[in-house]
């Protein structure tokens, strides 16, 4: 609780002011709540992405679209929720960020598909989303009340009625979520699962430590990687961090393909034909 | 099949391996003061010494390392650990307020440009979170997110369809448990 009001802007904190005893007793209430069924994980997920997409549009290009969810398929295959609804989407916007809802969607922007060298840092961000969504992170964070001292309650009320002001309620506690930030360990369990994950299919798995080095390489002045800067852990000790994680285990994948040559095609194609889509 | 048949074929992967995308060469910035190895392993045998925000071509990349050579006249060449490299040369440039990141993937370009490359002339500002708390849901945009959706099937083929191999491994125990 204490670690997530440390995201908090000065405005937010005063929107969901809230005192100890009300948290205590938010505590009480979440002992009881059940875990969700993946059906409602499913419609929470879907409501949060057409928030996302809401905020940012897709982008208009089906082969790139396309080509994103061939890989993130091929990515979730290799994890224990093989058999979620996965749907893969690139968002037109140049804020470099990437973004997973419970059920398997899972976004990245433009921006951040810009960065990449080739296709094992391409798999390396999604593979990383992925793991939020296998380890049911989002869905944890909301079901602990840690979001707004709301979600907890609301879950546990959607649960009893399905009501459809409760699922509105619902997704937008959710969506707190993706201004705030995970714990950060949440997020340095998701860089060594998202490596394993890029290895298992078959990738170079240094393509996530070799993305996040280039994220971590841009001015955090910047307006690109503000929302990014604020709802994740230091990029540089992400970088290091799986690399610690890594040593010794994944290096001998490292020969494994990077796809560099795919990758460059499908951006080429992307570029050439390019057109914002209508906001 | 015929003989001919054969050279057409190594023909054609000649020439597609002379068309493929070159990486343009990067630069970098040392974070640190740092000792090159003269191989990609933490027990290989030193390569000389650089200083903090050193600026380096990078040459090459293998897992945790990259190849760098500094820009000196007595040029020192060796592999250091990724995170000791910053991408891109100089001091940090502070990004204006709307301005976007420099595009790296541009029409004509072939392949990927250094990490500060063309900066695009119109900043599209990207969402904050006030923006994803006042957004407008989009439905829509979340149902034709089917239409691009794969199948197990058709992953399985795009990822073979250029060699990638499915491994049995291990998730990493956390080092700082």
């Amino acid at each position: 609780m204490l670690t997530i009001s440390l995201f908090m802007s000065a405005s937010t904190a005063l929107a969901f002011r809230f005192d100890t005893d009300a948290l205590k007793s938010m505590g009480d209430k979440l002992k009881q709540l059940k875990p969700v069924s993946e059906k409602d994980e499913i419609a929470l997920g879907k409501g949060i992405a057409a928030n996302l997409t809401g905020a940012a549009p897709l982008v208009n290009d089906a082969a790139l679209q396309r080509y994103v969810n061939q890989i993130g398929m091929w990515l979730a295959m290799h994890t224990d929720r093989p058999n979620l609804p996965w749907r893969f989407g690139v968002l037109d916007d140049m804020m470099v960020n990437a973004f997973a809802t419970p059920g398997g969607y899972v976004f990245i922007t433009r921006g951040l598909l810009m960065q990449c060298r080739d296709e094992a840092e391409l798999a390396g961000i999604l593979a990383h989303e992925i793991s939020h969504v296998t380890a049911r992170h989002a869905l944890e964070t909301m079901r602990k009340g840690a979001v707004a001292g709301l979600a907890g309650d609301v879950l546990g009320e959607y649960a009893k009625s399905k009501g459809h002001e409760g699922y509105s309620k619902l997704v937008n506690a959710g969506t707190e979520i993706y201004t705030r930030g995970l714990d950060k360990e949440d997020e340095f369990a998701a860089d060594r699962v998202g490596a394993v994950i890029a290895a298992r299919a078959g990738y170079d798995p240094y393509g996530l430590p070799s993305v996040l080095q280039t994220v971590a390489s841009i001015n955090p002045q910047s307006d690109a990687v503000a929302l990014m800067f604020k709802t994740h852990p230091n990029t540089a000790e992400r970088v290091e961090k799986v690399l610690v994680a890594m040593d010794g285990r994944l290096d001998k994948y490292s020969e494994q393909p990077k796809l560099q040559n795919r990758f460059a095609q499908v951006m080429q194609a992307h570029v050439a034909a390019y057109k914002p889509a209508k906001r | 099949m015929s003989r001919s048949g054969h050279s057409l074929i190594w023909l054609t992967m000649l020439c597609g391996l002379q068309t493929a995308p070159a990486l343009a060469a990067e630069r970098g910035t040392l974070r640190q003061d740092t000792v090159l190895m003269s191989a990609p392993y933490r027990d290989a045998t030193t390569a000389g010494d650089l200083k903090q925000n050193t600026t380096v071509t990078i040459q090459e990349r293998r897992g945790a390392w990259l190849r760098v050579r500094s820009d000196a006249k007595d040029a020192k060449d060796g592999w250091v650990r990724l995170h000791l490299v910053r991408i891109g040369e100089g001091a940090e440039k502070k990004t204006a307020t709307g301005e976007s990141l420099g595009m790296l993937w541009s029409v004509g370009q072939t392949g990927r440009s250094g990490a500060q490359g063309v900066v695009a002339t119109t900043g599209i500002r990207g969402f904050d979170a006030e923006a994803l708390r006042t957004a407008k849901p989009n439905p829509q945009a979340v149902q034709s997110m089917d239409g691009f959706s794969a199948n197990s099937d058709s992953a399985t083929a795009h990822a073979r369809s250029v060699g990638l191999k499915a491994q049995q491994v291990e998730f990493l125990p956390n080092p700082t448990e």
